[in-house]
């Protein structure tokens, strides 16, 4: 020992040391897993952006070619790539064996700037008089790699092309199911007369992006609505000046301090009550010889010594937790998150954790060491250290029994005590109030995949009743084939409605649609509209111009037959018709008003696994002359947006429910080790082990109930606040008091101090009475 | 009449090696109103006699009857009421309850009961002690001996079969230690209390009807002093 200070290692090793150094764990394990989730989290939505849109920051328009080499050769310039494309929504004559086509012209640094665009076959066609296509190009157009195709021109030119190569789908073109076709700039200005390349940059991560783009404009005399930015990847390395965005960093940094408060609080709570109860000893150290001021180092380096082992276990645990996310995003689709790292390091989290961590627990030390340097030496000599703690008042046994008055008085007894502790219960239900914001947002931001929609559909060219109701069956019939369902449209039926006309648009649901109306329900008896008895009327009809005069109980008559409206769901998955009002009937019935018995539409849902063959088979089935919409991709694109969030989101409030019940359990533990000798003192005046157990229980609610109210009355406004910054600026939702998640994470407090109480409980049943009372 | 009885009393620590036997074979008896001292160096056994007396340990053979009532053949539970209601400690550090005030701690074994204390009898015995004008005080508002007078208070307040008394002026000043055995004796002619106490001062044992002597966990009885 060459120091006073290496004292903290040798005597600092007893129960209530564990404790603290949980605490710093669990703190330093809360910040690394919170940051690392959002690190993770920024880095999958940066790799599905790149993916879906490009791994670019800016467009400009109107550049020379000369122009444009002068942007490239900028140092922020990472790299920078000419393209453009045409006819992308099908409205112009580029048409490849009589199907239209979409075409981009590119050059070769454009691959890398959409790294999503992966050739499957071949490659990019530099050479002139050649082309490359999209991968569904082999079943829409039957062609092959070396092949000639002809691409005919609206101007009625004919251009014969080599096929050099076969790129990935998109999930555009695989909706509109139609071929896209990728030429070489050259080629692309010989065919395509309005051709005006873009140039696509990447700028360094670093820079000061928006800066660059002033720069730019200045330099070549550009309009600000001449360059086009990229926001989400620019929103996602926080360059984004977009109001949105920047209302979003606003609410991560609101998050992040919120994260840092409660580490505070935790930790500020543990190391109060391990130094209060050692009063005694910091005593003897005075009486020894120690100044106020060695004490107070002494205590924090202490405090610093937990660190050396607590520091390292948290940042530890977050990484594996963030290991453990990782994997699971990577294993629901594997598609966009196999680029996250495997058991990858995130320095952002590990530097936060352990800065965090470092920090919390010198500024937590502050206080206790105060404490500590004021013990009286006099308190050891007189032998009276530790045996009587000054209380301010008497507990009230007015209204309690004596053991619950007791326990209240313990938890209120000292105000600062009261409030560390009730505070950080409070911070978690903060904490919790506050990532439910971030989950409304997600809601609200990543719509999931609704259960109804399909993966793949045929519909009838002319949105006519043209498809047979019997290919529903045959499509049922094939492998991989989930569900299928088909309904038939009928536009503009002219009705009546309490003497007003009314024009419809009927839509008839088999059972399937039924069901998911049903869980839309507004009101009404969707049994008799599922008989066929009834109609049922899509809500927002009266969003829609000249919608929402008819209501449920209505009677409305259609091509002469009265019926009412048995119920309104309040969500249609189809394009509503200003003017129309949109109503949903049974198969049954839509044949007898329209006289139709075939369908407009049928959906395919599919089995996990590989499509591409039952989809070449409902292909075969539908034959020609229908149109397809392949959805599978668009899907998966937003099934994945939706698991990452969520991961991100859910994770969190677990890890800020698990964090806040073991903090619980642990501050219990501390409180009741603090009085282990005056609870020895009772069982030996004659108290029992249920009224012990009663007076920690009393306590503890007591600490639940102070921090439920601080709680809610900092949380509700902070949730109204995030609300009201990442849902309400957008979306214009009115904010309403989170009442389910409040009662979900008071009732984990509840469940945290029954399970706080169990532990001291059992302690306190097996404790010694001699042996407690002998510690003096 | 014997209120107390303690038979073939033994009490062994630990096993094989590390084995020592706190007590052997300890046995006496007192009679009501009885106050017996028990004198012995540190170590000696004396704790660990009080403590099997008490039923706050247990011992590992032999008999302790207070008032015809075998301790270690209740339940914990029993044993624990049965102790508050029949028995009162008197510990070197007082050990009272730092948020309760001077009246609280000393009906605090009837408020564990439930039980209304009487007024009349609390006002007695706060005037008794000398602590009527401090009933309202916290501990940590009092001296030692004046908290030591609060824990005597709170050891009569159930009017207990048995008083035990371990060091009871262990942590007091001469005066306050004599203020505390003029309670004690007090409490012993005027309320017929049996006391049993543990001391290391000689003179106190002067007041004692009896004392007793442990040596290495041997029970002597040495006899009446004040008779």
């Amino acid at each position: 020992m060459r120091s006073y200070l290496d004292l903290a290692g040798i005597v600092s090793r007893r129960r209530q040391s564990h404790m603290t150094r949980l605490c710093i764990v669990l703190a330093v394990f809360l910040v690394t897993a919170i940051f690392g989730m959002a690190d993770m989290e920024l880095n999958s939505q940066r790799l599905q952006a790149i993916q879906q849109y490009g791994n670019w920051h800016a467009q400009i328009r109107g550049l020379t070619a000369e122009e444009g080499e002068r942007v490239a050769a900028r140092p922020e310039v990472q790299r920078a790539a000419w393209y453009d494309a045409v006819n992308v929504d099908l409205d112009q004559d580029y048409t490849i064996g009589g199907e239209r086509v979409a075409i981009c012209g590119m050059d070769e640094g454009w691959l890398a700037i959409f790294p999503g665009a992966v050739y499957l076959e071949g490659g990019y066609p530099s050479e002139p008089g050649t082309v490359s296509l999209t991968q569904n190009a082999h079943t829409l157009l039957g062609v092959s790699l070396g092949d000639p195709v002809t691409l005919t021109l609206p101007d009625g030119r004919a251009e014969t092309l080599l096929v050099t190569g076969f790129i990935g789908d998109t999930s555009q073109m695989l909706k509109q199911d139609s071929a896209g076709v990728l030429m070489n700039l050259a080629d692309y200005r010989r065919c395509v007369p309005e051709a005006a390349p873009e140039l696509y940059v990447r700028l360094t991560t670093f820079c000061d992006m928006q800066g660059v783009f002033r720069e730019i404009q200045a330099d070549f005399g550009i309009a600000g609505e001449d360059i086009g930015k990229n926001p989400k990847l620019m929103g996602l390395t926080g360059q984004s000046d977009n109001d949105f965005m920047q209302m979003l960093y606003r609410a991560a940094a609101i998050l992040s301090g919120v994260v840092v408060v409660s580490a505070v609080l935790m930790m500020s709570g543990s190391l109060n009550s391990s130094v209060a109860q050692r009063t005694e000893f910091f005593g003897l150290l005075r009486c020894l010889g120690a100044t106020p001021k060695q004490v107070r180092k002494y205590v924090r380096r202490e405090a610093l010594g937990w660190c050396r082992t607590a520091i390292p276990l948290g940042l530890l645990a977050g990484t594996a937790v963030i290991w453990l996310l990782c994997e699971i995003l990577r294993a629901l689709t594997p598609t966009y998150f196999n680029g996250l790292p495997r058991l990858g390091i995130s320095p952002a989290a590990l530097a936060s954790g352990a800065a965090v961590g470092l920090l919390t627990v010198l500024l937590a030390a502050r206080t206790p060491a105060k404490r500590a340097a004021k013990a009286s030496p006099m308190a050891v000599v007189s032998g009276n250290a530790g045996t009587v703690q000054a209380a301010k008042s008497a507990a009230s046994t007015r209204f309690f029994r004596v053991e619950t008055a007791l326990g209240v008085h313990h938890a209120t007894g000292s105000r600062r005590n009261f409030l560390l502790m009730a505070g950080s219960f409070a911070f978690s239900i903060v904490l919790f109030l506050a990532f439910v914001a971030v989950s409304d947002f997600m809601d609200h931001a990543i719509k999931p995949v609704h259960p109804s929609t399909p993966d793949f559909s045929v519909v009838s060219p002319d949105e006519s009743c043209s498809l047979p109701a019997s290919l529903t069956e045959e499509i049922a019939a094939l492998p991989m084939v989930k569900r299928v369902y088909g309904r038939g449209f009928a536009y503009d039926l002219q009705g009546e409605c309490g003497g007003a006309p009314v024009t419809a648009t009927l839509i008839s649901y088999e059972s399937n649609q039924f069901e998911w109306a049903r869980q839309a329900r507004i009101d009404g008896d969707f049994r008799e509209a599922e008989a066929g008895r009834g109609l049922l009327l899509a809500y927002n009809s009266g969003e829609v111009e000249g919608g929402g005069r008819v209501h449920t109980g209505d009677f409305i008559t259609l091509n002469g037959y009265a019926l009412p409206i048995s119920g309104t769901v309040s969500w249609s998955p189809y394009d509503l018709t200003p003017g129309s009002e949109t109503l949903f009937c049974s198969e049954a019935l839509f044949r007898q008003l329209t006289g139709e018995d075939g369908l407009t539409v049928i959906d395919v849902q599919f089995r996990a696994g590989d499509t591409d063959e039952a989809v070449a088979r409902v292909r075969e089935l539908a034959g020609d002359g229908v149109n397809f919409s392949d959805r599978r991709l668009s899907n998966r694109e937003a099934r994945g947006a939706y698991y990452a969030f969520a991961l991100f989101v859910y994770g969190f409030l677990a890890v800020v429910t698990l964090i806040a019940v073991v903090h619980i359990v642990n501050s219990i533990a501390l409180s009741v080790s603090a009085r282990m000798r005056q609870y020895g003192a009772m069982r030996a005046i004659g108290m029992e082990t249920g009224q012990l157990t009663r007076m920690v229980a009393a306590e503890a609610l007591t600490y639940a109930l102070g921090g439920a109210v601080f709680g809610s009355a900092l949380g509700l406004p902070l949730n109204w606040l995030l609300f009201s910054q990442m849902v309400s600026f957008q979306w214009g939702d009115p904010w309403s008091v989170p009442w389910k998640a409040l009662a979900a994470i008071l009732l984990a407090l509840l469940a945290a101090v029954g399970l706080a109480v169990a532990a001291p409980a059992r302690r306190i049943r097996e404790m010694s009475v001699t042996d407690t009372i002998a510690a003096d | 009449m014997d209120i107390l009885q303690v038979q073939g009393l033994c009490k062994t620590y630990g096993s094989g090696a590390a084995e020592v036997q706190a007590l052997k074979n300890a046995a006496f008896s007192l009679r009501k109103g009885e106050f017996a001292a028990i004198v012995g160096d540190s170590g000696s056994g004396k704790s660990t006699l009080l403590n099997c007396v008490g039923g706050l340990d247990t011992p590992t053979s032999g008999k302790v009857l207070l008032d015809g009532e075998d301790l270690f053949a209740l339940s914990e539970t029993r044993r624990t009421i049965f102790r508050r209601q029949n028995i009162g400690f008197i510990f070197q550090s007082f050990h009272l309850i730092p948020e309760l005030d001077v009246e609280q701690n000393i009906i605090f074994p009837l408020l564990l009961d439930g039980q209304k204390p009487d007024r009349d009898r609390v006002d007695e015995l706060l005037e008794v002690l000398g602590l009527i004008d401090r009933r309202k005080h916290l501990p940590s508002q009092l001296s030692g001996g004046q908290q030591q007078r609060a824990a005597i208070g709170r050891a009569l307040m159930t009017r207990p079969m048995l008083v035990l008394a371990d060091e009871p002026t262990g942590n007091l000043d001469s005066h306050s230690s004599r203020d505390v055995m003029d309670l004690l004796l007090k409490a012993s002619r005027r309320y017929q209390q049996t006391i049993l106490m543990i001391t290391h001062n000689l003179s106190l044992t002067a007041s004692a009807d009896r004392v007793f002597r442990v040596t290495d966990g041997v029970l002597t009885d040495l006899g009446g002093v004040r008779e």
